[in-house]
Formats: structure tokens, C-alpha cells, sequence
């Protein structure tokens, strides 16, 4: 690692990352908002920005819904697992596990409180349920909410119709798409403070093959993470087999296609489900799970879920990029070694940031259903 | 047991503390009340807590496979005339059993049993159509369209209850993508190919090979397991076989299709042909007619001729005058191929002609 990549790094951590949004003085959130029900047609994915502001990933209404959930003052954090925490949800809602579809978790840092996105099968009802730091799950109503509805813009390449992924980055909010028709990789960047109704800016994402370097292709994101290095902004998205590419956007403008440079390779057969930075002993590190489609083939551990801890000086890398950029399978790269499997982590399925020290997760444990636990940072 | 009619359950412990079942909406839409003495009543302010409402009159789940109670149920408690009422948030599951419990203080509490009747099952949802629907597809085929008769459950598990089988009766392993992308009815799924395994120097198809083969024989089975949005399975496989081709690596061009004008004064189609398939759900709304003046005309599309055959019938009959077909530039080809790149960009290759965006026409 070079050494003033490295001092660059520490320099911009604080505040440059998903789950360490920059404070931002109250009110300036939502520049204007509206009170009622938001028409949410389904939660794909749930984040959360400052001040408990919920983010509500709706691609099916081609839509984000921030809405202010009041939830923002610290309330504890959850301390032990919760076993089978699909029939926990499933119960509350009256309905057994099967009839439920747990489609994202997420932990708001301004309560410690935790909230799922659950699809209710038989009535095809999204809710959003909550879990306290006493493990009590209630509902997150969105009957008579304060929110604004962010529309996403459709651009020259049709509506988003899936989202992938999203996440508050500082002055804007990231939204990674896909579409039901056609293949496309969609990045839309909304600006904050938040104006109901107002679109952001749409881009479409470019990725050049790590391993090999012919090749250039359109590719959805599964999952987005923003960041900061040298006084520039990029997104860092993850993408099946497993690239982790970064986007520069400061100077996008919009309808522009964003280049990417592939930075880290992590192997094919793997999904990206979720990542989420964080600093442990003074060093910062990227914490990531996915999923191998190729579990019963060649097994990275036990389960088709696995993590790797990735150390996040990778991303500042600008030189050693695309075909030469690191891979994890590279037993002679030094490089390698700061990307590292997580074995406590195997059976992950869904995972957050709880506080400084730990991760929430939600882990397979086989015939003992569907877990949900803190676990510590590795 | 439920019985039918407004009052679903009553029972009677003493006179004073009983359980009521009132169906609201169905049976799966209700309120409970719980009686309680006035005394008791009286405590409670108009709407309680959950959690002060689950203390006196809760609702829970019994497990159909061990009998255990869940959870109480989410809902609304209210202060109501005759003790305390307990609306669920969300409807009841048809099919299960449910218990309620009501405790009043020192007393032992009043429990009662009801079962929400299962629904009443109809014929079981079916395949409508599957697109592409050519006998002969391109071997980096990437996706298909599964349109069912019924709206379905969302469930990762449908990657792998929707199997594509090789000429030698063997599954292709992982051939999906594994994002579900349903329609907003939940009638049509997505199925991408695995794109690492289509895409040209991705490590995946490097490791693994391609989904499909050129010149093999495949069957694309959608299994009887896969279940409705009420939970009903399909009860019967649906197949749909074909050959493969050669790969496509070429760019869907407008200027090489045909345009028939239609006669004016009339309204018969206008209809345009492409020399290969293209992708069925992007001609439904990636073409469009519009009038000298950019003026869009309306009218209703239809795509015959396995996809190669695209035909728009207008509202209004049409003039002797210029008119042209617009194309989107997301249209693709069953490759994943636009008018303005292939799916794989080969860097190395020269950029081909521009694609010619509008087409012209004139009715005589």
C-alpha cells in the first residue's frame, strides 16, 4: 500500500461512508415534505440516513419514499439472538413464516431500533416491522407518515422496475436499479436536502472486465456503497462474479455514462448481497456478504452465504485497476491477504452495522430456521 | 370452529368476562371483543398501548404443525362498551387456528379457539405463454418471459423450481440470475440468463461455460411445485423446448427491416418485420407511431411470427401522409443486443454504422 494512499484514507474517513452520515442540522433534511400514506407498491430495500429518515426502496412505483419515522433518539441496541425470527415477524402479522417474505433488515443508527421490510404473501402487502433493543417486534405503520416522495427517472432507458440497492451518501441519496425488460445497470443520484417529488439524476454505469481486458459491459449493481478519496466522490458498487468497481460522480452530469474502475476481484459464482463500512483497532475495513450460486460445486464454507472483511484501503487504489486489479484468489498477491473470508460470518444472509463494535445479522442456521444475532465486527 | 354469520365464537365463562369473534370484512377481517367488568373497563383510556392491550385480550397463532402459539397478533385496542376490542392490523391467514386470550387480574383467564376457514380453492394457476416463443434460439439467449394466469408468490426459491434441461435429460446448473423480477400483477417473471455466463471474458463463463450450447436441444421446465400468490401449486409442468443457434453478437439495425405501409383511408396495419426475433416485452412499447409532425398516433401493437413481426393497428384511419416509426433505444434482441451496442462491447472491434432511429412510411 502506498503510503500516501494510506495517509488519504485516515484523512477521509470520518463522515465519508454509508452508516456514518454527516451530521446535518435539523430541518435541513426534507426541503419539503408531505403527511399521509405514501402509495408503496413493495420494499425491495430499506437504509437509513440522519435523524431517522427512513429510505424506502419501492422499484415496482419506480420510487424512493424518505420518510421521517420520528425514530431518532437512542432506545438501546439489541443484546441477544432472537431464534427464529421469520416466525416471530410471521406471528405478529398472524400468519406463519411461510406466508411471509423477509426482503431486507436494517438497523437505525439514531435509536438502535431494527426494521424489516416483510412481504405478507397472501395479500401481497408490503410492512415494514420493527425489532426494539428488548427484542418486542412491532409495526412501523406507514398510514399517516411525513415523507417525500423521491419519483426515479426513467432517463432514455425505461423505468427502473427493481432496486438493488441504495444508501445515503452525505448530500445526496444513491439508488442502483435494474428492469424487468431490459438489461441495465441504472444509478440515480438524488439530491439532498429532499424535495417531494423532484427526480434526481439518472446514470448509466459501464464495467470494464477484471479479467479480461477486451471486454466492456453494461452490468446491474447489487449492491452500493459511497465513498470518498482524494477529494473526489464515487459510488462503489459490487456486481456478480464478483467485481468491486468504483464510480467517480462528482463530475457526471446527468444522463452521462459512469466509468468504472474495477478495483478489487473476489471470485466467480458469488452475489453481492450487502456491504457496509466501519473501523476497527484504528483501521478501516469493508464488511461484505454474498451469496455462491456455486455452493454445491466448490464451497467457500458451509453455507452459500459468506462474508469477507475487505481492508477499504483496496478502494483508493487507482493505478492497479481492472485486468490488474487485486483478487482474492490470487495466492502470490500480497494484495490478497487483506481480503479475508470471515468464518464466523458463514450462513449470513442479511447483515448491518449495529454500533461501533458489532454487526447485526440475519444467519441461516440450517434446521434451526433463520436467526437473528449481533455478532462483533471482525 | 367458526361458525358463519356476524358473531363468529362466543363463549361464556361467567357473566361478566366473555369472548366475542365479530367478522368485519370475511373471515379474515375481524374484531375481537373481550367483556370485562365495568370496573375494569373503566381503567383503560380509548386507545391503549399494544402492550397494555396484549396484558388483558391477546390473539395468537397456533403453529399447524406443533399447536404452539405464536406471537400476539399486531392490531388496534380500544376501549369499547362492553369491555375492551382488538382489531388485527392485517388479515388473518385462511386455513389456521387462532386462539384468544383474556386475563383479568386475579381471575384465571378466558381462552377460545376459532379457525379461519380455508379458501376455497380454484383451478390452479397456469403458464399462459413463455417468450421467446421460437422453436430456434440464440445460444447467448438472454432471457425469458414466463407469463402465468394468476398472480404469484414472490419466493427465491423460484430459481430453483423453473429448471432448463439439456438433451441428455441433465439440469444445467445455476443457469439463473437470481433476482426476482416480477411484473407489477405478479403475473409475468423475468428469468435472465446468467449474464456471467453469456458475457465474453467474465470470469464465470471462463470457469463454467456458457448456460446453453449452440446446436443442442434444451427444455425449459417450469415446475408443478411453483406456487400461486394464495399458496395453490401450479399441480402440472409446464415445457417449452427448443434448439439453439449460433451466438449473436450482431446489433438489431431498424434500417435492415421491412416496413409494409398500409393502404390510406383505412385502418389495417402497419407492419414491420425484422430478419430475427426480438425481444416480445420491449416491441410492446419500444416502437411507437408518430405523425410528420412528431405527433404520437395512437393505436394497438401486436407481434406475430415468433417475435420477427411487429403490427400496429391505429385508432383512426390512416392518412396519405408521412408518417414514421420511432425506435427506443433500449429495444433488444433475445442476445441482449441494442440498435446501439452489443451486449459484450469487444474493444478491439471497429464502431458499426449508426442505427437509423425513425423509419418512414407513407400510406397510399
Amino acid at each position: 500500500m502506498k503510503r500516501r494512499a494510506l495517509l488519504t484514507v485516515i484523512g477521509l474517513l470520518v463522515g465519508a461512508m454509508a452508516g456514518s452520515p454527516k451530521a446535518l442540522a435539523a430541518g435541513v433534511i426534507f426541503k419539503s415534505s408531505v403527511t399521509g400514506n405514501p402509495d408503496v407498491k413493495s420494499i425491495e430495500v430499506i437504509r437509513f440516513g440522519p435523524q431517522g429518515v427512513l429510505l424506502v426502496g419501492d422499484g415496482r412505483g419506480s420510487q424512493v419514499i424518505a420518510i421521517d419515522t420520528g425514530d431518532a433518539t437512542p432506545r438501546g441496541t439489541l443484546q441477544s439472538a432472537i431464534e427464529r425470527i421469520d416466525d416471530k415477524l410471521a406471528g405478529r402479522l398472524g400468519t406463519t413464516a411461510k406466508n411471509i417474505k423477509i426482503n431486507d433488515m436494517v438497523v437505525n443508527p439514531a435509536s438502535g431500533v431494527v426494521y424489516f421490510s416483510v412481504l405478507k404473501q397472501d395479500e401481497r402487502k408490503p410492512v415494514i416491522l420493527t425489532v426494539d433493543g428488548s427484542g418486542k417486534i412491532g409495526e412501523f405503520a406507514l398510514d399517516n407518515v411525513k415523507y417525500a416522495r423521491l419519483p426515479l427517472p426513467a432517463g432514455d432507458k425505461g423505468p427502473v422496475t427493481r432496486i438493488t440497492d441504495l444508501s445515503w451518501a452525505d448530500d445526496r441519496v444513491l439508488v442502483a436499479g435494474s428492469a424487468s425488460e431490459e438489461f441495465a445497470s441504472k444509478l440515480v443520484s438524488i439530491p439532498v436536502p429532499l424535495v417531494h417529488e423532484a427526480k434526481g439524476s439518472i446514470y448509466s454505469a459501464e464495467t470494464y472486465h477484471v479479467s479480461h481486458g477486451r471486454w466492456e459491459t453494461r452490468a446491474p449493481m447489487s449492491s452500493l456503497m459511497p465513498f470518498r478519496d482524494a477529494g473526489r466522490f464515487y459510488v462503489v458498487g459490487a456486481f456478480s462474479c464478483t467485481p468491486v468497481v468504483k464510480y467517480p460522480l462528482d463530475e457526471l452530469q446527468s444522463g452521462a455514462k459512469a466509468k468504472g474502475l474495477s478495483v478489487i476481484e473476489l471470485g466467480s459464482g458469488n452475489r453481492p448481497l450487502r456491504m457496509f463500512s466501519y473501523e476497527k483497532d484504528g483501521k478501516p475495513y469493508v464488511l461484505m456478504n454474498t451469496f455462491r450460486f456455486h455452493h454445491a460445486k466448490s464451497p467457500v464454507g458451509p453455507s452459500p452465504y459468506w462474508t469477507v472483511r475487505i481492508e477499504q484501503s483496496l478502494l483508493t487504489e487507482n493505478e492497479a485497476v481492472n485486468e490488474k486489479a487485486v483478487r482474492r484468489l490470487d495466492k502470490k498477491s500480497p494484495a490478497a491477504e487483506r481480503i479475508q473470508v470471515v468464518e464466523a460470518y458463514h450462513g449470513v444472509m442479511n447483515l448491518d452495522k449495529l454500533d461501533a463494535n458489532r454487526a447485526l445479522v440475519i444467519r441461516d442456521d440450517g434446521e434451526k430456521g433463520l436467526t437473528l444475532t449481533p455478532l462483533p465486527l471482525p | 370452529m367458526v361458525v358463519a354469520g356476524l358473531v363468529l365464537g362466543l363463549v361464556a365463562a361467567e357473566p361478566q368476562a366473555s369472548i366475542r369473534v365479530r367478522e368485519i370484512e370475511g373471515p379474515t377481517r375481524i374484531e375481537i371483543i373481550g367483556t370485562l367488568p365495568p370496573a375494569l373497563r373503566d381503567r383503560f383510556a380509548e386507545v391503549l398501548s399494544p402492550e397494555e392491550g396484549e396484558n388483558v385480550l391477546r390473539l395468537t397463532l397456533l403453529d399447524p404443525e406443533t399447536g404452539r402459539e405464536g406471537l400476539p397478533v399486531l392490531g388496534v385496542y380500544r376501549r369499547a362498551p362492553e369491555g375492551l376490542s382488538f382489531t388485527p392490523r392485517h388479515a388473518l391467514s385462511p386455513g389456521h387456528r387462532y386462539r384468544v386470550t383474556l386475563r383479568r387480574d386475579a381471575q384465571p383467564p378466558v381462552v377460545h379457539e376459532f379457525e379461519v376457514p380455508a379458501a376455497k380453492r380454484g383451478e390452479p394457476a397456469t403458464v399462459e405463454a413463455i417468450y421467446p416463443t421460437a422453436d430456434v434460439l440464440p445460444a447467448n439467449l438472454l432471457k425469458f418471459y414466463v407469463h402465468f394466469s394468476r398472480p404469484m408468490r414472490e419466493s427465491r426459491e423460484i430459481f430453483d423450481q423453473i429448471r432448463l434441461v439439456d438433451d441428455t435429460g441433465r439440469a444445467v446448473p445455476e443457469p439463473w440470475r437470481r433476482l426476482e423480477l416480477w411484473s407489477a400483477d405478479n403475473r409475468r417473471l423475468t428469468l435472465f440468463i446468467h449474464p456471467g455466463r453469456i458475457k465474453q471474458g467474465v470470469n464465470l463463463r471462463e470457469e463454467e461455460g456458457p448456460v446453453l450450447r449452440p446446436n443442442r436441444r434444451y427444455t425449459l421446465e417450469i415446475g408443478a411445485e411453483v406456487l400461486d400468490a394464495d399458496g395453490q401449486p401450479l399441480g402440472k409442468l409446464y415445457r417449452k423446448t427448443f434448439r439453439t443457434g449460433p451466438e449473436e453478437h450482431r446489433r438489431p439495425l431498424p434500417q435492415e427491416w421491412r416496413v409494409q405501409a398500409p393502404a390510406a383511408g383505412t385502418c389495417r396495419p402497419l407492419v414491420v418485420e425484422f430478419p430475427r426475433p426480438l425481444d416480445r416485452a420491449l416491441l410492446g412499447r419500444c416502437l411507437t407511431v408518430h405523425a410528420a409532425d412528431g405527433r404520437p398516433v395512437a393505436g394497438t401493437i401486436s407481434v406475430e411470427a415468433a417475435e420477427r413481426r411487429w403490427l400496429f393497428v391505429p385508432a383512426q384511419e390512416w392518412q396519405a401522409a408521412e408518417y414514421h416509426v420511432r425506435i427506443d433505444a433500449v429495444l433488444e434482441d433475445l442476445a441482449g443486443n441494442t440498435p446501439e451496442r452489443v451486449f459484450d462491447l469487444d474493444l478491439t472491434q471497429p464502431v458499426g454504422p449508426p442505427p437509423q432511429w425513425a423509419l418512414p412510411f407513407r400510406p397510399q
